[in-house]
């Protein structure tokens, strides 16, 4: 038990102030009465910051769950050899697709899904998409000739060969790559504000408009708390994966 | 279907492209051979062994395994019924020793405690100290223990059939010597049908009960190493047993005791060598000792009888 602890008390730590940051804003008062010293109200109220919390993670969690399924089966059927036809197509588009600015995306989902939080998650799927296509695929490349040629040779199926050969020593490189995905997406979805979606961007955006420093600050710090926290989650368990493989 | 060929390859060719890797090759290999390819780089020696197990299909022809059409067949079945091993030795690297051993039998449904205890049984066979090695993964093996492990691999679901490419080659002589030695040790245990892939002519006479010379995705010569050396076919063959030595070649083939003399009533010489060994290693012996008579013996060091170096001129007795 106490070594679990030991092992996350990374993740622990951003998490504790976190949820410090999320139940206990109030107490700051002081402290962002400085910043703006002639706003009405210092603490963001509109929504609680639990709800605007929750929310994000929801949104956050359906865009990169379905970035992480459709990026990993993407790269999986390009890799096969009756999928390699598409290989060059997907992989520009995977390295153009990188170059766009997200904000750009979530402009041009709204006119296809309206407002509110499923433009958002579709802007913010399709962004996160790359980071976990580029390097399913890289990982996948990456596997050695010789050791598809020794998996096949002693008799394992095509689907043995992928789960128990293939994804296993990519999924360091993919998992690298999920967590890249996840940290843009969180920081990204708080662009979502701009369009509807409910999300940590509220008191930022809300900030931005009345000209309130100190909205602006306790968005911020609340994304980044979170983005730390996932951030840090995501070192432990590549940290764990290092390990089990015998480095 | 004729008898007792264990595999019989029927005029196949297989094509890449505009390159003929093998070009209409027939050939029969009996049970318990060990089967030794050799040939120049690219002559389709890899080719031939993957064809085997159809890792690739014939353009053209037949292949037959044990009384079937390997066309007939499920490739996953086949190849769990043929052990494969390769020079790259192709271990999983995210799997311990004993993961990467087992993994044929668990493919094939072994109850666990068996799987351990083929795992155990074979690290003995192949002298790597089961304590040692089980929980290591490839990257922490030298070369020659990975090979070992990858031969051990092929072994494990104790299959009929060993595809061997190379499993030796990116060895230093005394490590591979070792672990020649120790396949003709297994394989008088266990009988296999090996077919066994060298660039090493030395490794081809040592180990093969007959030997397929390639060229160009032909065969050019299939006969038993003595044949080879005495009756080899061209001058590619010759070239490749490397003219100037095929004296010593042969005689690396030959052995003591049957060239031997009775022991005769003179007393016996100092110098003794054992019954067993070559007579490349006798006239070596001779050579560095400047000695032109040896004492037989058997192991025990018993005096069998005597070797004059005209006994070594002689065509073989028996
Ligand atoms: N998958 C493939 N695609 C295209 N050409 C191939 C393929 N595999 C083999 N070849 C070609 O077939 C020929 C025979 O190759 P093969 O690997 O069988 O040679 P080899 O005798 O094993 O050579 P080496 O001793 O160098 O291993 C070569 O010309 C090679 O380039
Ligand atoms: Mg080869």
């Amino acid at each position: 038990m106490i070594a679990i602890i030991k092992y996350w008390r990374g993740p622990l730590f951003w998490l504790a102030l976190l949820l410090l940051a999320v139940f206990c804003m109030g107490q700051f008062e002081f402290l962002f009465r400085q910043l703006t010293p002639d706003a009405a109200e210092v603490i963001y109220h509109r929504e609680s910051f639990a709800q605007l919390l929750l929310n994000h993670l929801l949104v956050v969690a359906v865009a990169a769950c379905l970035a992480i399924i459709i990026g990993v089966l993407a790269g999986v059927v390009v890799t096969r050899s009756w999928g390699r036809d598409f290989l060059p197509l997907v992989s520009q588009v995977a390295s153009i697709g990188q170059t766009f600015p997200p904000v750009a995306v979530l402009a041009l989902s709204v006119p296809l899904l309206g407002f509110g939080d499923l433009p958002t998650i579709f802007a913010l799927m399709l962004y996160g998409l790359l980071p976990v296509l580029r390097n399913t695929l890289a990982g996948l490349q990456g596997v050695a000739g010789s050791t598809l040629e020794a998996a096949r040779g002693i008799g394992m199926s095509p689907l043995q060969v992928l789960l128990q050969v293939e994804l296993a020593l990519a999924s360091p490189v993919i998992l690298a790559g999920i967590r890249t995905s996840v940290t843009i997406t969180i920081a990204t979805a708080a662009i979502g504000s701009t369009i509807g979606a409910s999300t940590l961007g509220n008191p930022v955006i809300a900030g931005l408009v009345n000209g309130n420093t100190a909205y602006v600050l306790q968005g911020a710090v609340l994304i980044g708390l979170l983005a730390v926290c996932v951030d840090s989650t995501f070192e432990r368990i590549q940290h764990g994966l290092a390990l089990r493989y015998g480095g | 279907m004729s008898d007792a060929a264990m595999i019989e390859l029927r005029n196949v060719s297989r094509q890449f492209g505009d390159i003929t890797a093998v070009d209409k090759l027939s050939l029969r290999i009996e049970k318990g051979e060990i089967c030794v390819f050799i040939g120049t780089s690219g002559c389709g020696k890899s080719t031939t062994l993957r064809l085997l197990n159809k890792l690739i299909d014939c353009s053209s022809g037949e292949i037959w395994v044990d009384g079937e059409d390997v066309a007939s067949l499920d490739s996953k079945l086949l190849r769990r019924r043929m052990g494969y091993a390769i020079q790259s030795t192709g271990l999983f690297p995210h799997w311990t020793v004993e993961r990467n051993i087992g993994v044929v039998p668990r493919l094939l449904g072994w109850p666990a405690d068996r799987i351990d205890a083929r795992v155990r049984e074979l690290l003995e066979l192949l002298s790597l100290p089961y304590a040692t090695f089980v929980h290591k993964f490839p990257s922490q093996l030298s070369g020659g223990q990975a090979q070992r492990v990858g031969v051990a691999r092929a072994l494990a679901a104790d299959p009929d059939i060993l595809l061997m490419d190379e499993p030796f080659g990116a060895l230093d002589p005394i490590t591979r010597e070792a672990l020649q030695n120790e396949l003709l040790r297994i394989q008088s245990h266990i009988h296999k049908t090996i077919v066994f892939v060298t660039h090493d002519i030395d490794e081809a006479l040592r180990l093969a009960t007959r030997i397929v010379v390639m060229d160009k995705g032909r065969i050019v010569q299939h006969d038993t190493p003595e044949n080879l050396l005495n009756n080899p076919v061209n001058s590619f063959v010759e070239d490749l047993l490397g003219q100037g030595e095929r004296g010593l070649k042969r005689a690396s083939l030959e052995r003591v005791e049957d060239f031997m003399l009775p022991l005769g009533a003179a007393g016996l010489p100092s110098l003794s060598i054992e019954a067993g060994s070559s007579l490349r290693q006798a006239l070596s012996l001779m050579l560095w000792q400047r000695a032109d008579l040896l004492c037989v013996r058997d192991q025990a060091q018993v005096p069998l009888g005597i070797l004059p170096i005209s006994a070594l001129l002689q065509s073989k007795s028996s």
